[in-house]
């Protein structure tokens, strides 16, 4: 154990609920100033909205005019983080274009903006950069280059929460919260049921960082959240038809980001209000809707290949007595829960996974405050131990014998992660990226399953296979046109004739 | 004079109505746009199998079931007798090619790399159910640099079953790439001589059955199983690989061996084909160099929307793209759920009438028959029907084409 990182004696005990960016980040930051720290999450980490958005480390560039002092707050986090888990960061830049139909004064209100919320900025040629991005429209009139970055979050999860075990901290997966105990007005414990059976864990602290599922957390301790949760739909092209990230250069708005990742790239997205965290699911009407908002910016969109679509929802607070109709601000928010009657119970919620390590640190603050914990936030400080020094890049050419070679996915490296203990292919999927790829798992899934054979009993193993090929099929589904609608009917194919696999089995 | 028929596609059902034809008396040619082997044949000629995969639907008799589909099902159009007969015609051909698989009036279940088991009318000699509970020691080979059959996860589910498994491995000289790649490998007399070496060597002993990928040879197939058998004392069975797979590229072979020993010519790679209309007539096709091929009539066997006889674009509208006929469909797009989805494209087709002629723009077709996955109305993929609706529609539009032509 490092040196002062043994919580001490007195140390408050705190429960952190949500296993995303934010719990997180929340529990690294508490366990740094000396608390006793349990974080709870009810799925896998980044199974919310932290394994479900579009992958940006944001500059933020986007919001330089409509919010310049939370563009600040991106810009100076996004260093930080970077610097954090470079591992985890492709460092590859950001784009903002102007096209003729764009507000012609916004080029100069962005680049203002970017000054003043300390923003490297660099106006480019459109020429020259019409020459370098073929994919995009000829129509550029203004360019824009930024500091924007893309993040693998699940790379950045579990380096977190390998830093908290690390501290002493413990991290349950697999946990959900069933109820929150109070003692005359303050928190008093946690009851969390796993696959191992109910505990009940004592907690000075709560902190309530499940994103999207917030609202129902704080229920349970018999408190109100209001969250405004906005789903947005996705497309995934195939390859990088752009090698940086491309954003229109204009009021933040519904289909204007195109974001390169690993070997494919995100279009996006949609804006819908919804109330159930649990209902992000795409209507094919939003496929079309995106197609038609991808246009003016890839004017080839309909013949490109596209893999798949998907859908994540944006969780952020809505102050109490804010107006109907009126945006809600993207910053986040950390409510103390104390004069409403719980003490010791925090709400952070809001923001970025970009801003996440400053949200927990808001948060650490308002908790030593509220404990009368005298200890200073260290996260920005302190490095991830373990985490690799070097940025990543995705692999150029696929290994020879790759078992993905779609993403370029050696054997050594799933056996890699069996052993790890990523013991199921969602697992997979997010450490080492099988299924993302042009395949989506058509072939590689089966590959996969027989690198997990030691590892996981042969009942749920096909279980497993039937639910991962099912949810790379209902991705597929949505852009099952061309030649990937040949890749669609393909899939099924391989799971009914050749694994033995329902059509329609998802266990 | 004998009819001159031109077969557009590359598919099981091509090279079925071919060999119909070619029996029937007619001059045959097949151009297939793509490289053909049959890429996507699982291992078995699956007819009708319910979605519910029960032990009742794995013993089903598939012609009862036909009995139960939509009347445009293209199994049901053709008929529950006339299916019957011309599986049995082709397995029969099968047997007589000296390629013989092992049928049964009923379906039978053929074992997976999971272990679970699909149900099919018709499978290769090598191919078998799941072990049953009185079956001895078996073995999985595991072929080093092979990955398209998932090994260990058979061995662990056989295992989960009470079966005495046991998982071996071996490095087999020349293995790269995929399973008709490692097949014609094993052609080789040196590749299947140390295969069957090394395996024996790591037997553990009383081992009466080795399960091994389905990659034991092309041409050269019965000989490397009869070797394998010989050197390891035991019955040696096969699996079904990822595609592309061997048991495709054997068929393929048999039935261009067929089709050539006719008079039939195959000729594969001829690119996007395109045809020459006149009116209600087809003069002939254009390849994908632009040559063209006549004959008196074509039988379109080009495929659904998997084969990509059937173009779908984004906005979810499906065409067939050689004749330009018209296509029955339902959008695709707008449909809730892959299931869904799945089934509108598979369901979408080319409308024939009773003698299976497509319609043109400016009416029905006058010498033109289409068949196989080209047909609407099948859902192939829950149904386990693909190679039973191309084997019935073939013989049956095959045997349109002859009647209308005498």
């Amino acid at each position: 154990m490092p040196a002062g990182a043994e919580p001490a004696r007195d140390a408050p005990r705190a429960v952190v609920v949500g296993g995303g960016a934010t719990g997180c980040g929340v529990a690294r930051d508490l366990v740094l100033r000396g608390f006793a720290v349990t974080l709870v999450e009810a799925g896998e980490l980044g199974a919310g909205t932290s394994g479900r958005f579009h992958g940006m480390l944001q500059s933020g560039a986007r919001y330089a005019v409509s919010d310049t002092p939370y563009a600040a707050e991106c810009m100076r986090e996004r260093t930080v983080v970077a610097g954090l888990v470079p591992h985890a960061v492709e460092p590859m830049g950001g784009l903002f274009v102007g096209l003729d139909e764009d507000p012609p004064d916004y080029a100069e209100r962005f680049a203002a903006g970017c000054r003043a919320a300390a923003i490297p900025c660099e106006e480019l040629d459109p020429g020259r950069l019409m020459q370098a991005e073929p994919a995009l429209t000829r129509r550029i009139r203004r360019a824009f280059a930024v500091p924007d970055a893309t993040i693998n979050p699940w790379w950045l999860l579990h380096a977190l929460a390998e830093d908290v075990r690390r501290l002493g901290g413990a991290v349950l997966t697999r946990h959900r919260v069933e109820a929150v105990e109070r003692a005359g007005g303050r928190v008093a414990a946690v009851r969390v049921e796993g696959a191992g059976g109910a505990l009940r864990l004592a907690a000075d602290l709560v902190v309530n960082a499940a994103g999207g599922w917030c609202g129902r957390v704080a229920a349970l301790a018999g408190q109100q959240v209001t969250l405004d949760l906005t789903k947005g739909s996705i497309l995934v092209l195939a390859d990088r038809p752009v090698g940086r990230i491309v954003n229109r250069c204009r009021p933040p708005d519904s289909h204007d980001i195109v974001v390169p990742s690993g070997r494919v790239c995100l279009f996006g997205t949609t804006s819908e209000h919804v109330d159930d965290p649990d209902a992000a699911t795409v209507r094919p009407a939003e496929v079309q809707a995106l197609l038609e908002g991808a246009a003016p910016l890839i004017p080839a969109i309909r013949r490109m290949p596209l893999l798949r679509a998907w859908a994540g929802v944006r969780p952020l607070v809505k102050p109490p007595g804010w107006p109907p109709g009126r945006p809600v601000p993207r910053r986040h928010a950390v409510i103390d829960h104390g004069p409403l009657g719980l003490a010791g119970f925090l709400t952070v919620c809001g923001g970025s996974l970009s801003t996440h390590r400053f949200m927990a640190e808001e948060a650490g603050d308002r908790a030593c405050a509220v404990l009368g914990w005298d200890a200073p936030c260290r996260t920005a400080t302190t490095p991830l131990e373990g985490a690799p020094r070097r940025h990543w890049h995705p692999s150029g050419s696929a290994p020879p014998g790759a078992l993905c070679p779609c993403e370029g996915v050696a054997a050594a490296a799933i056996e890699g992660a069996v052993a790890a203990g990523h013991a199921s292919l969602d697992a997979l999927r997010r450490h080492v990226r099988i299924g993302l790829g042009a395949c989506q798992g058509t072939l590689c899934a089966a590959r996969a399953a027989d690198r997990l054979a030691g590892a996981v009993p042969p009942g749920p193993l096909a279980g497993d296979l039937a639910r991962f090929g099912a949810e790379r099929r209902k991705g597929m589904a949505y852009v099952a046109w061309g030649e990937r609608a040949r890749q669609f009917l393909l899939a099924g194919h391989v799971r009914t004739r050749v694994l033995g696999l329902g059509a329609a089995e998802t266990p | 004079m004998s009819l001159d028929v031109l077969v557009a596609g590359g598919e099981l059902e091509a090279l079925v109505a071919a060999l119909r034809l070619a029996e029937g008396g007619a001059r045959v040619r097949v151009l297939a746009p793509g490289a053909g082997g049959l890429p996507h044949l699982a291992g078995g000629l699956g007819v009708l199998g319910p979605e519910e995969l029960g032990t009742a639907a794995l013993a089903a008799d598939p012609f009862a079931l036909i009995a139960g589909l939509d009347p445009a099902h293209p199994l049901a159009r053709v008929g529950a007798p006339a299916a019957r007969a011309a599986l049995a015609w082709f397995v029969g051909h099968l047997a007589a090619a000296g390629a013989p698989w092992a049928s049964s009036r009923t379906n039978t279940p053929l074992l997976t790399m999971t272990g679970r088991a699909v149900p099919v009318l018709a499978r290769p000699a090598t191919m078998a159910p799941p072990p049953g509970p009185g079956d001895g020691p078996l073995a999985i080979a595991l072929f080093a640099g092979f990955d398209d059959l998932a090994g260990r996860l058979l061995a662990s589910a056989l295992r989960a079953g009470g079966h005495d498994a046991h998982a071996v491995a071996v490095a087999v000289p020349g293995f790269e790439g995929n399973a008709a790649a490692c097949a014609a490998a094993l052609d080789g007399d040196a590749a299947a001589g140390a295969l069957a070496e090394r395996l024996r060597a790591a037997l553990p002993a009383g081992i009466r059955t080795v399960l091994m990928p389905a990659v034991l040879g092309v041409d050269r197939h019965a000989d490397v199983v009869a070797r394998l058998e010989a050197v390891l004392g035991a019955r040696v069975l096969e699996v079904p690989t990822l595609p592309p797979g061997a048991p495709g590229l054997r068929l393929w072979r048999t039935l261009v061996r067929s089709l050539e020993a006719k008079g039939a010519a195959v000729q594969t790679d001829a690119g996007p084909l395109r045809a020459d209309l006149s009116g209600t007539r087809c003069d002939g096709l254009r390849d994908g160099a632009g040559a063209l091929h006549r004959a008196d009539a074509f039988m379109l066997a080009t495929g659904g929307v998997m084969a990509g006889g059937l173009e779908v674009d984004s906005h979810g509208r499906i065409a067939e793209p050689v004749l330009d006929v018209a296509v029955v469909q339902t959008d695709p797009l707008t449909q809730a759920g892959a299931e869904a989805v799945s089934a509108a494209l598979e369901r979408a087709g080319a409308s024939a009438d009773e003698r299976f002629r497509p319609t043109g723009a400016a009416g029905t077709l006058a010498n033109v028959a289409a068949t196989g996955a080209l047909l609407p109305g099948a859902t192939p993929t829950a149904e386990r029907s693909a190679e039973g609706i191309a084997v019935a529609t073939a013989v049956a539009a095959a045997d349109a084409l002859l009647d209308q032509a005498l």
